[in-house]
């Protein structure tokens, strides 16, 4: 006996269902008015998402503008982009040489760093929270900002970080890669499991975090207080500055890049390993290489910027609250509004005040209790 | 045509507990296939094996004479396509947006357009068209089970393997998946695999029955009147059972007959080790 096509001799199959595979086999008319809707509405969502991508990126330009124009010397909004764009251009008028001073060395790393290491630590909190299949995954639950802490806090207590910046970066940068080493060991000798490599991270995180403890504890009062503040995270640290800008820009950029080519694949692994693996994906080389890109992508920018919390965690739930889980447009949107929120809340903290509150702080304040409130109103299932 | 091959294939977790022993099974005829036994006996375990998802402590599997052991994931999913028992993902994305992940091997192949169309035929196949734009976690347990069948459907494969398609599902549905599983193999000349629990159901539409039994192995393999017998799942399931055969005959062929067991389960055996 044949299987194959011997539907309408089948006596174990009902007319109307033969019908329907016929219908199904044929595919769908022109004319359908349903799929057109259906096609009408999923443009119109895609749409959607970009409109949100663009709000982002305008917000950053009219704040990064503004940003610059704030301070004790006075330069106007048209005024702070004309120079930017003269200064790239090589053209600095004698008489201008104090204003291209002021925005060029002092007010724009704050705003070139402040928006690509919200977006590098946003990208990094999307991927992470993605590939280890968990809302609270970010640079913090895995480690990384621990052994950055470390790094930065043996810098400043052995007195490597006198003098230069490069002391707490470069340790900050090589010990917040510990903890993503770690967890892929341990994820390479027992199974790559999400749940395996989060606990890892958290495991590795309380031994950082003990010994940076430890550090302070022997620590003189003045290297305390560098510490402290590099804690915090702020964009006004020794990292922030004009030389340093190009190496974030194009850490950030190069790992975003890359991780927005596999955006797809990340979408396939989120569905799970075995579907992953059926669609084709070596779930735990994937894993484990996008593990690497976003800890190192986390890695740098908080060598730089101190440990900024929040943005990382929170800006991948809002972004998903407005455009959905698809990781092709959540991890552009989510570096837009990364960037955004991270200039945002630097310049709240300038202004508000008469002394500056760091970044991360502000972040908090106004971003926790807004996230609280964007849960309630949109609980429906994004999670 | 398609063809799947375990030869001598063992299978466990670790090298000390085996679950599959010694399996040898050759489908080389498309069809509607369904695997049934008893809790634990490794059906999941089986299937798993076809994607390199279980990968066998000795014997070998082969897809049209190749060695899968030698192909890699993405090799494997453009002939196997796998549909694990639902999972909640952790983010959720919409109906149209989680079918369409089915059609990830050929978003380079096809238009955004046509990868749509296809989405949107599986749903009114599954006569989810109205579910589109719904979050997939915001579903019942059914609907998931909808949704995922038809990203089984849209991923195109020559085999195709759905884990329990009909759990959850109301009595009408399991009756329809089943129904409709066979004639999408008729008509698109598929090896459709699937697990089931329903003895009956599983009767009547499978055209072939592979019955596994403890401790992991092919019990039984051919038809649903040759399978599925008094004997047979006495000793596999360890229940007492009457069977009562039923021939239906096409009205468009009369030389065309299936006949198919109706089992009446009796009582379970409970003072039988198992």
């Amino acid at each position: 006996m044949t299987f194959y096509n011997e539907l309408e001799k089948d006596p174990m199959l009902s007319k109307a269902v033969v019908d329907t595979i016929d219908e199904w086999d044929t595919g769908i008319q022109s004319d359908d008015m349903s799929f057109t809707e259906t096609v009408k509405e999923y443009k119109r969502l895609q749409r959607m998402k970009y409109v949100f991508i663009a709000v982002c990126a305008a917000v950053i330009g009219i704040v990064a503008g503004y940003s610059i124009t704030i301070g004790s010397y006075d330069i106007g909004f048209v005024q702070a982009y004309e120079i930017i764009w003269d200064h790239i251009r090589g053209i600095i008028p004698e008489d201008m040489t104090t204003e291209h001073y002021v925005v060029w060395n002092l007010r724009l790393p704050r705003v070139i760093i402040g928006v690509f290491g919200g977006a590098g630590l946003a990208v990094a909190g999307v991927v992470m929270q993605s590939i280890l299949k968990n809302p609270l995954a970010d640079s913090y639950t895995t480690g990384v900002s621990s052994g950055a802490g470390f790094g930065a806090t043996l810098a400043m207590t052995t007195g490597l970080a006198v003098g230069s910046s490069y002391g707490v970066i470069t340790l900050a940068f090589l010990f917040s890669l510990i903890p993503t080493g770690i967890i892929i060991a341990i994820s390479k000798m027992s199974n790559a499991s999400p749940t395996t490599m989060i606990m890892a991270g958290i495991g590795t995180m309380y031994i950082f975090n003990a010994m940076t403890t430890v550090m302070m504890l022997w620590a003189d009062p003045q290297a305390l207080a560098q510490i402290y503040a590099w804690q915090v995270g702020s964009l006004g640290n020794g990292g922030v500055s004009i030389e340093n800008a190009p190496i974030v820009i194009v850490a950030v950029l190069a790992c975003v890049i890359v991780i927005q080519l596999m955006a797809g694949k990340i979408n396939v692994l989120a569905t799970g390993d075995e579907s992953a693996k059926a669609l084709g994906i070596d779930a735990d080389k994937m894993r484990i290489l996008l593990l690497l890109i976003t800890g190192m992508l986390a890695a740098a920018v908080v060598s730089f910027v101190g440990l900024v919390g929040f943005v990382g965690l929170v800006t991948p739930h809002i972004c998903r609250m407005f455009i959905g889980a698809d990781n092709r447009y959540l991890i552009p949107a989510s570096a837009l509004f990364g960037g955004m929120l991270m200039i945002v809340a630097d310049q709240i903290g300038r202004v508000a005040l008469s002394t500056p509150l760091p970044v991360g702080v502000v972040m908090s304040f106004i971003g926790g209790p807004v996230f609280i409130w964007l849960i309630l109103r949109k609980s429906k299932n994004v999670w | 045509m398609t063809k799947i091959e375990f030869q001598n294939v063992d299978f466990g977790y670790d090298a000390d507990s085996l679950v599959l022993h010694d399996i040898n099974l050759t489908i080389d005829k498309p069809g509607f296939y369904c695997i049934i036994g008893p809790n634990g006996v490794g059906k999941s375990t089986i299937v798993k094996c076809l994607n390199k998802i279980n990968i066998p402590l000795k014997g070998k599997i082969l897809i049209d004479d190749v060695d899968i052991s030698t192909l890699k994931y993405h090799d494997i999913s453009k002939t196997v396509g796998f549909v694990p028992v639902f999972s909640q993902d952790a983010f959720s994305m919409n109906v149209i947006d989680t079918i369409m992940v089915g059609r990830f091997n050929h978003t380079k192949t096809c238009t955004k357009e046509e990868n749509l169309r296809k989405v949107y035929e599986a749903m009114r196949l599954m006569r989810i068209e109205d579910l589109g734009y719904k979050k997939f976690n915001a579903l019942s347990a059914g609907q998931h089970q909808k949704v995922a069948i038809a990203r089984g459907i849209v991923q195109e494969t020559p085999v195709l393997i759905l884990d329990e398609p009909t759990a959850n599902l109301d009595v009408k549905y399991q009756v329809y998946v089943m129904e409709m599983l066979r004639a999408v193999c008729e008509k698109r000349n598929l090896i459709v695999l699937t697990i089931s629990h329903d003895l009956n159901i599983t009767a009547k539409y499978a055209h072939k029955v592979i019955m596994l039994a403890r401790p992991g192995k092919v019990y039984a393999f051919g038809s649903p009147s040759e399978v599925l017998t008094q004997e047979n799942i006495t000793e596999v399931y360890g229940v007492n059972c009457r069977i009562i055969e039923d021939v239906h005959v096409s009205e468009e062929d009369p030389d065309f007959k299936v006949v198919i067991p109706h089992i009446i389960l009796d009582e379970a055996l409970m003072d039988r080790a198992d």
